[in-house]
């Protein structure tokens, strides 16, 4: 973490009831800064429901809880509603992408585009100079600009979520936990007393009580039944509507008896068909992504010369995933090609791939997956729409 | 050492109008309980008496014509009202008839009984104001029919501080039909404008102590007659059997050496009042530009302002003056949750984009013209900022 510099211009502190941002809170006050704790409340539990589990952030609970920790250590306390923007930018996507076959990545459209934006607008309207966040990730300033590390913690690191963020933003951002492991944190919330100090992690999506495929159907957004098929355009059996299906997925199918395991290769909304096939045929060479975002200052500086180039890079494909070689090709105006060195790796179309340094440590940027309109062979004409995109 | 703060939300809690709310060294150093037959207990009851001749004298409620019944504030007070006259009722239920007659602009305490109440099968109906944010005596009289059981009109409103001729419509109401239990919501009004609960017609009244500068957690309950009341806290015999439990002792004390304070003292305390909220009205007026004062063809308390400032939300305004050391208030948050702006002021007929731009201004009757310029120059930071970061996002 850069040292902040002391001015009496607060630093918004993200609290969202867990321990994590309670600690970044905690040690933000200790260096003496003024400091503001920010909640964002970006759905209303008790209207719209959500987990029971509480095993997620943002529920009036944890609001009650990061107001006691608040004022434990002594610092102003606020709400911020982004229900709206919340709605707008995590939810109807979320909605959209399944109804297209996609399995969107709700968090990190949240973290981007809700808490970090959102955040950042609302501190510097306010008149702060920063905003501090309980993200496993680290932020160092280096000569040529920001640069966006793993967090201390490998098993906890968060930094997968933050590919989205700007050059500008990192140099706003503090991340007081990342050079922190979770068993610390929780050393330092017990130290201070905080009543957070053992609260279990948050994990589940926090808007989808039950199944996403009830939470769709209560949308309206359902999809019409179509045929699973093979390949080769055999009809094995019939599904309930694209939307609740995911690509390379083995189990709820329906369709057993078959000599070998079946996973979902493809989902098309075109035609709502689910096509099934071998674990193999799940296999390929390389993957487009969209909409990326560079971090990387040398990456950067190569972009602002309009020329396609490439590079390898460590390829995070989803929050978790040990990551796998590939090599990365930029060409202005085109969609960026991700090509697997030696192993490959199951694509989720709609979730995120990030490209770390070979070294597995910096975020160098991020993409959004497409879908790869390689499968084949469902009938003739189908080979015309098998180009890519 | 910090500036201290400048208070503009008096509307929300006063904050003491008397040193220590009035509480005197020795009222803290023994008192029985109230309802005990020795000297211990005698001098806790006289000091209750006291407090309740204070408050009578507060608001022209003669011994004769009325009892005060001590509550833990006018939320309780409003729902005792409110249900009394249906916790023993024993005339049959019509279905769908509406029994209850009340405004779009109460407080939560009127409209949540009131919502329990219809799940009883007794119905109500909500009269809106008129556009200029008045209540029309026609519309509350075309709602009042032979059917009607209570009325429950507020007599000065929380968000926009209009004040409504409670007298006026009383009497109306009571022409039109007799049997009408009349109820006034006196929150915001006690305390701020002259109120005479024998002029104004009505059985019953509620007090909050907090309002007007006395501790929290104390009010009253006025009632014309004793005898149409029906307790909601049962318990002991205390309050002439209206109200169960030991009386708030302090809070009752404090609430009438505040009464008290305020009967002699009222002239002064108005105009203090007044004097407070239009200087800070004009110097926003002069120093802001894009903002506009609501209700001002209204008759008004003396000390609430209702501003909208073009282009800056309410919620994010309390924030930015709050870390400037000013404190004020954005209207309460829509029930459904949903950050459509006030509830109330949606009820006015505000846009959803306006209900959000506003906030309230409250003063209490020591706002110095020193932090009436901090309070000023705090605003021309926070609103010139919220308005710069909206162009850079837009």
């Amino acid at each position: 973490m850069s040292t902040p510099q002391l001015s009496d211009q607060p630093i918004v502190t993200a609290m969202s009831g867990g321990v994590d941002s309670s600690v970044a809170a905690a040690l933000m006050a200790e260096q003496g800064l003024p400091i503001v704790g920010v909640s964002m409340q970006v759905w209303d539990y008790r209207r719209n429901g959500g987990c029971e589990s509480r095993a997620t952030c943002c529920s009036p609970d944890d609001f009650t809880d990061a107001r006691q920790v608040a004022a434990k250590i002594g610092i102003p306390y606020y709400v911020f509603d982004l229900e709206e923007k919340f709605n707008k930018e995590v939810i109807q996507k979320f909605i959209d992408s399944y109804h297209e076959g996609e399995t969107p990545n709700p968090c990190i459209d949240c973290n981007n585009k809700v808490k970090f934006r959102e955040l950042r607008s609302r501190a510097l309207s306010l008149g702060a100079s920063g905003v501090a966040t309980g993200h496993y990730a680290r932020i160092e300033a280096r000569g040529d600009g920001f640069h966006l590390l793993r967090g201390k913690d490998r098993a906890k690191d968060q930094s997968y979520f933050l590919y989205g963020l700007s050059q500008e933003e990192l140099g706003l951002t503090y991340f007081p936990v990342g050079d922190f492991t979770k068993e610390e944190v929780r050393e330092l919330a017990r130290e201070r007393g905080l009543i957070t100090a053992n609260k279990p992690e948050s994990q589940d999506i926090c808007f989808v009580s039950g199944t996403v495929e009830e939470f769709m159907s209560r949308h309206g957004k359902t999809r019409p039944p179509g045929n699973i098929v093979t390949r080769d355009g055999k009809i094995l059996g019939r599904h309930g509507g694209i939307h609740t299906y995911t690509v390379g997925q083995r189990k709820g199918l329906g369709v057993g008896g078959q000599e070998e395991p079946l996973y979902i290769l493809e989902i098309d909304p075109e035609r709502d068909l689910v096509v099934v096939g071998p674990k193999e045929a799940l296999e390929q060479h390389c993957f487009y992504v969209s909409s990326p975002n560079w971090i990387s200052p040398s990456l950067r500086d190569s972009l602002s010369k309009g020329l396609p180039f490439s590079f390898r890079s460590r390829v995070q494909m989803r929050h978790r995933h040990p990551g796998v070689l590939a090599d990365i090709e930029i060409v202005p105006g085109a969609l960026t090609k991700v090509s697997f060195v030696d192993e490959w790796s199951p694509v989720s179309p709609g979730q995120a791939a990030v490209f770390y340094d070979l070294e597995n440590l910096e975020v160098l940027g991020g993409g959004k997956m497409e879908r790869t309109r390689h499968l084949r062979v469902l009938s003739p004409q189908s080979r015309e729409q098998t180009s890519h995109l | 050492m910090k500036k201290s703060r400048v208070y503009l939300d008096a509307n929300a809690t006063y904050g003491g109008l008397l040193p220590n709310y009035g509480l005197l060294p020795s009222d803290l150093e023994f008192l029985g309980n109230p309802n005990s037959q020795h000297q211990d207990g005698q001098r806790a009851r006289a000091l209750i008496e006291d407090a309740r001749e204070s408050v009578r004298a507060l608001i022209n409620a003669p011994h004769s014509r009325s009892s005060i019944v001590f509550t833990s504030g006018a939320t309780e007070s409003n729902n005792g009202a409110l249900f009394s006259p249906f916790l023993e009722a024993s005339e049959p239920l019509v279905p769908s008839s509406a029994v209850i007659v009340s405004s779009t602009v109460e407080h939560p305490a009127v409209l949540e009984p009131l919502k329990k109440i219809q799940k009883s099968g007794r119905d109500h109906t909500l009269v809106a104001p008129e556009p200029n944010g008045e209540l029309s005596l026609e519309s509350i009289l075309s709602a009042v029919s032979e059917s009607t059981r209570v009325v429950s009109l507020m007599l000065a409103n929380n968000e926009s501080g209009v004040v409504s001729n409670i007298r006026q419509i009383s009497h109306a109401v009571k022409a039109k039909n007799p049997h009408v239990f009349f109820h006034c919501d006196g929150v915001q009004a006690v305390g701020k404008i002259p109120v005479d609960f024998q002029s104004l017609g009505i059985d019953a009244l509620s007090i909050s102590g907090h309002k007007f500068g006395a501790a929290p957690g104390v009010g009253a309950l006025v009632l014309r007659e004793e005898s149409d009341f029906h307790p909601l806290v049962l318990g002991g015999s205390q309050e002439h059997r209206l109200r169960g439990g030991t009386e708030n002792v302090l809070g009752i004390i404090s609430l009438g050496r505040t009464a008290s304070f305020l009967e002699k003292n009222f002239n002064e305390h108005f105009d203090a009042l007044e004097r407070g909220r239009k200087k800070l009205a004009e110097q926003l007026q002069s120093e802001i530009p894009a903002l506009r004062f609501n209700f001002s063809g209204c008759q008004r308390l003396p000390n609430t302002l209702s501003v909208s400032f073009e282009g800056v939300y309410a919620n994010d305004l309390v924030v930015a003056l709050d870390l400037l050391g000013v404190s004020i208030s954005a209207g309460s948050a829509c029930s459904s949750g949903k950050p459509l702006g006030s509830a109330v002021l949606r009820a006015y007929g505000f846009s959803e984009e306006q209900a959000r731009q506003t906030v309230r201004l409250s003063v209490r009757s020591d706002l110095t013209d020193d932090e009436i310029e901090r309070a000023v120059k705090a605003f021309q930071t926070a609103v010139f900022r919220m308005r710069e970061s909206a162009k850079r996002v837009a």
